[in-house]
């Protein structure tokens, strides 16, 4: 039997990067702790929102009405906080999952 | 209304795709130092026209830098020609390379005629009107595009065309000369295809990509003939500030 997208992007959240408390919200937001911290100017590792799309099921075009839809409904999983930033999981038809990051406002770009 | 403590902004071919054309050093410096505008310099050297490394003048204003530096009083459009025309006439014309001369409309010099400025000068709404003949712009894209130019303008960024990093802007912390570029600015939205090659790109020259747009986007189809007031009135209203979102490679998975 073949699972859900957002089961599998439990799955890889968990098993390929280890992450903690992995909880599935409904059909879109999975929530979790990384192992470590994911970006060097976060005081500790935190709860990371994670927004699972299927890359060829989601259409075109993702517009600044869907992002703030998104952070809008982690704010009222979350305690009626708004996250400083909300993760996109996009899934490929053969499997490949990319993380991207979506700060809210202005930020400047992460110094590697 | 004085025009005094205003630059002049001559256009260029007003009939038909305006410009504005700057070739006074003085005014280029003040735009740039005192107003965070940057424009395009286009202008190359004679002898060997193809190469892009060294531009100089004319500096070429963006149409937003325009109408930015219109809506704050900041700039007056004179129309060059028949500027230069109406000074022939006069005979007010030196042989002096800096001032005076058929190229330059002085904006910093003692002398400049006001009179002259006020008859030649070009209304915003006859500008736009000329510039967006040969354009597809709806009138609601056209001011929303405005606004997000003028949020990221009024919040101090310096912001040039976006084209080489494929978005519609790019935003530097300071000037570009001594600060690197953090931004490739969207407007609206983009596609997820955009994020993945936008956000590698992006993140690799160490920039991040910015959407920038309003939820709401409140869209009229209205194609444009006539640029009549109260698009004018839209364009300047400072309604809510749009929202933005800055989008990065995470580094896992």
């Amino acid at each position: 039997m073949s699972s859900t997208l957002i089961e599998q992007f439990k799955t890889n959240l968990i098993h390929y990067n280890l992450w903690n408390n992995v909880k599935i919200h409904n059909d879109l937001i999975i929530s979790g702790i990384p192992s470590t911290k994911l970006v060097s100017t976060d005081d500790s590792n935190q709860i990371e929102w994670i927004m699972c799309i299927d890359k060829l099921g989601f259409g075109k075009e993702l517009s600044i009405k869907i992002i703030n839809s998104w952070f809008k409904q982690v704010q009222s999983l979350n305690n009626n906080f708004r996250p400083s930033r909300i993760t996109i999981g996009i899934m490929n038809d053969d499997g490949t999952i990319v993380y991207y990051f979506v700060y809210d406002g202005i930020t400047k770009p992460r110094q590697n | 209304m004085t025009t005094t403590n205003k630059v002049i902004l001559p256009v260029i071919n007003i009939d038909n795709d305006p410009e504005v054309l700057i070739f006074d050093l003085e005014v280029i410096k003040y735009l740039r130092i005192g107003l965070n505008v940057l424009g395009v310099l286009t202008g190359t050297l004679s002898t060997f026209p193809q190469q892009n490394l060294f531009l100089s003048v004319p500096l070429k204003l963006i149409i937003w830098e325009v109408i930015w530096l219109t809506e704050n009083n900041k700039g007056i459009l004179v129309d060059a020609k028949s500027y230069r025309n109406d000074k022939l006439k006069i005979g007010s014309v030196s042989k002096s390379k800096t001032t005076n001369n058929m190229v330059i409309i002085p904006s910093t010099d003692n002398n400049r005629n006001e009179e002259l400025i006020t008859k030649n000068q070009i209304d915003i709404k006859t500008f736009i009107t000329k510039y967006l003949q040969n354009s597809n712009y709806t009138i609601s894209k056209f001011i929303n595009n405005y606004k997000y130019y003028k949020h990221l303008q009024n919040s101090g960024y310096f912001i040039n065309p976006g084209i080489k990093f494929g978005g519609d802007l790019v935003i530097y912390p300071g000037d570009p000369l001594r600060y690197h570029s953090y931004s490739t600015i969207k407007f609206n939205f983009c596609d997820i295809d955009e994020i993945i090659v936008g956000g590698r790109l992006a993140t690799s020259v160490k920039k991040n990509m910015i959407l920038i747009g309003y939820e709401d986007e409140n869209e009229n189809d209205k194609r444009i003939d006539e640029i009549d007031d109260d698009v004018i009135n839209d364009l300047y209203r400072n309604d809510k500030e749009p929202l933005t979102f800055s989008i990065e490679w995470s580094g896992f998975g």
